[in-house]
């Protein structure tokens, strides 16, 4: 008697840590969604559209940038330097049809950081600015 | 012994208690206070004979957004609640935020509100509008018949989109796959700001959407509700609002954003600037802000790219955080306390004043006169070629008996080049304010050629019982004109309502 009484006992205590750990686990899961949920995901033409700007190509920056802004490129622009050994957009921010991220560039110089605004023009991002916020 | 004790105790105790309830409730049922609705089913109790400064948000925003003050500094809201004579409130439409202002909670609403606030403070209001607020303003004005419009002494917009928003219109144009730089009136360097400054707003999201304050994009959801319509550049919505009165003093006042958009091209990156442009407060650019109303000089701020764009204190939703717009505000104020606020007799200045003049007998209708040093001039009519006034004498004492001086000013009115016998003299009569309280004239017939009784000012004066006491001429039977033969004084006494000759 004593035996089954004891047996029972355990057998509640472990409900209780078993529904304790799922309540654990899905508050966890449930906050790391949260601050996953800030930024959402980057659209990888998007980081296309930042290496055509970076690469001083007229023609793929004009490709690259949006209808207004592309309207008023310069004829000079900055000799094309050495590419970027890589490009990676965070922070990805959308609402409709604009868009902000932070673009973190490897260079040869080194690393810079770039505020980058986004418009979405027929399917595809077409950059509405950057600016360097780190360097 | 005990228990009498005791029961002795408990009658005290019920005394007591019936004499703090009787205390506590006899100045509620005593003293109803006079309150006025604020809009969102609030009311506010109005102070009387302070002028009532009412504050009206914008588009997604509560009255909190005028509590917002720049670091250091009081709020707005305070700064006019403080200046002396004045009472600031504010109206609240957030559970109507995304409906146009035609909305009964809207226009309507604050219609009330201000005919009320008159009506119980016994001042006009100034109000203070913001953004869409102002557009809120503009219908009220027209409501009752104008009748509301009489009630406002003045309004000053803050960043009020009087021809719409340029930045929803690209925002539109951006969502529905249009042309940007048309939706900008083929400006591609504001197309360029817009749309940097809706990049920028993506940040915030609709996840904010609602808080106001904490979002400074909250308008960017605004073009898929009903208001988002109506607020585009150059919408139907606001062009079918009533015109604003053109006799309604209104400051429009707008924040101008300088800002640089470029690129950052090539190794070493190299910044090219793509378009440097005034982007106004962001949402509402200058030229809206200022289509209506006499427009003050836009508060600047130059920024070196748009990244500090919400920092910056002319921000469409910091404008109210501007100390250089709260100058603007403060003043308006200021001045309407002063035009609104009555002046004793004693600080009148009566020899340099404004008088309606009667001159009767002689022109053909009352007319203004502007006196300087005493002498003042009227126009000329069918009969006369113009007036020459004078102030004779002023005198002043408490003729109502109602503890405040009144002041009497005794008035001549000759026509130009007429003889020097050939003139009227009336007495004007005012209480505080200047408030004209009556105009007298000697009591008694013409005589036989015609002549009519006229004051003389012997005496013209106010003795110790209160009573203003003036000597006129008579002229009786042939009596010529120069030389009247009867002088006479007369007792002017205070019934109540009006002065009666003794």
């Amino acid at each position: 008697m004593d035996r089954s009484r004891r047996l029972v006992i355990l057998l509640g205590a472990l409900v209780v840590l078993i529904a304790v750990g799922v309540a654990v686990l899905l508050a966890v899961d449930r906050n790391s969604s949260r601050s996953v949920g800030a930024a959402g995901v980057t659209p990888a033409q998007a980081t296309a559209a930042v290496e055509a700007v970076l690469s001083g190509d007229r023609e793929a920056i004009l490709a690259a940038l949006s209808p207004p802004l592309a309207s008023q490129l310069p004829a000079e622009l900055p000799a094309p330097g050495p590419r970027p050994t890589s490009v990676s957009l965070v922070d990805w921010y959308q609402q409709d049809v604009f868009a902000t991220a932070t673009a973190v560039v490897q260079q040869p110089g080194g690393e810079i950081k770039l505020t980058v605004g986004f418009r979405l023009v027929d399917g595809t991002w077409r950059i509405t600015f950057t600016e360097v916020v780190e360097q | 012994m005990t228990r009498v004790r005791r029961g002795t105790l408990m009658l005290v105790l019920a005394s007591v208690l019936n004499l703090l309830l009787f205390t506590t409730a006899a100045p509620e049922s005593a003293a109803a206070p006079t309150q006025c609705p604020m809009g969102g089913g609030q009311t506010e109790e109005v102070e009387a004979e302070k002028v009532p400064v009412l504050f009206v948000h914008g588009i997604i925003s509560g009255p909190e957004f005028w509590q917002e003050a720049a670091p250091g500094r009081q709020s707005l809201f305070q700064l006019a609640d403080r200046v002396s004579g004045a009472a600031a409130y504010a109206f609240n439409y957030r559970n109507a935020g995304l409906s146009w202002v035609t909305d009964e909670r809207i226009g309507p609403a604050l219609a009330e509100t201000i005919n009320c606030l008159t009506a119980t403070s016994g001042r006009q209001v100034v109000v203070v509008a913001h953004s869409m607020g102002g557009l809120a303003m503009q219908f009220a004005l027209a409501q009752d018949g104008g009748k509301t419009a009489n009630n406002v002494a003045e309004v000053v917009t803050l960043g009020t989109p009087f021809e719409g928003s340029v930045l929803l219109s690209v925002s539109q144009a951006a969502i529905t796959g249009g042309d940007t730089i048309a939706a900008a009136g083929g400006n591609p360097g504001l197309a360029i700001g817009m749309e940097a400054v809706l990049s920028l707003c993506a940040k915030w999201g609709q996840g904010e959407l609602g808080r106001g304050r904490d979002n400074p994009c909250s308008f960017a959801s605004v073009p898929r509700s009903p208001v988002g319509t109506a607020l585009l550049f150059g919408s139907a919505n606001i062009d079918e609002l009533p015109p604003w009165p053109s006799d309604e003093p209104l400051q429009s006042q707008a924040g101008d954003i300088g800002v640089e958009v470029a690129l950052t091209i090539g190794d070493p990156p190299t910044r090219v600037l793509l378009g440097r442009v005034g982007i106004g407060d962001g949402p509402v650019t200058v030229d809206s802000a200022t289509a209506t109303g006499s427009a003050g000089q836009p508060v600047r701020c130059a920024l070196g790219n748009p990244l500090s764009l919400f920092d910056s204190e002319c921000w469409h939703t910091k404008l109210q955080t501007n100390p250089r717009l709260a100058d603007v505000v403060l003043s308006a104020v200021r001045s309407s306390v002063t035009a609104q606020t009555p002046t004793p007799v004693t600080d009148v200045n009566w020899f340099n004043r404004r008088y309606e003049v009667a001159c009767t007998g002689i022109a053909e209708r009352p007319f203004t006169s502007e006196v300087r040093d005493g002498s003042g001039s009227g126009p000329a009519d069918a009969l006369n070629d113009g007036f020459e006034i004078r102030v004779v004498q002023v005198v002043t004492g408490d003729l109502t008996h109602d503890g405040s001086p009144e002041t009497a000013v005794l008035l001549a009115c000759a026509p130009r080049a007429a003889s020097p016998n050939f003139f009227t003299v009336e007495v004007q009569l005012f209480t505080s304010g200047p408030r004209k309280l009556a105009a007298l004239y000697p009591p008694g017939a013409k005589s036989e050629f015609g002549f009519e009784p006229r004051f003389n000012g012997q005496p013209f004066e106010v003795g110790a019982d209160g009573v203003l006491r003036t000597g006129a001429n008579y002229w009786v039977d042939q009596d010529g004109h120069c030389c009247p033969s009867v002088s006479r004084s007369i007792a002017w006494m205070w019934d109540g309502r009006q002065f009666l000759p003794s």
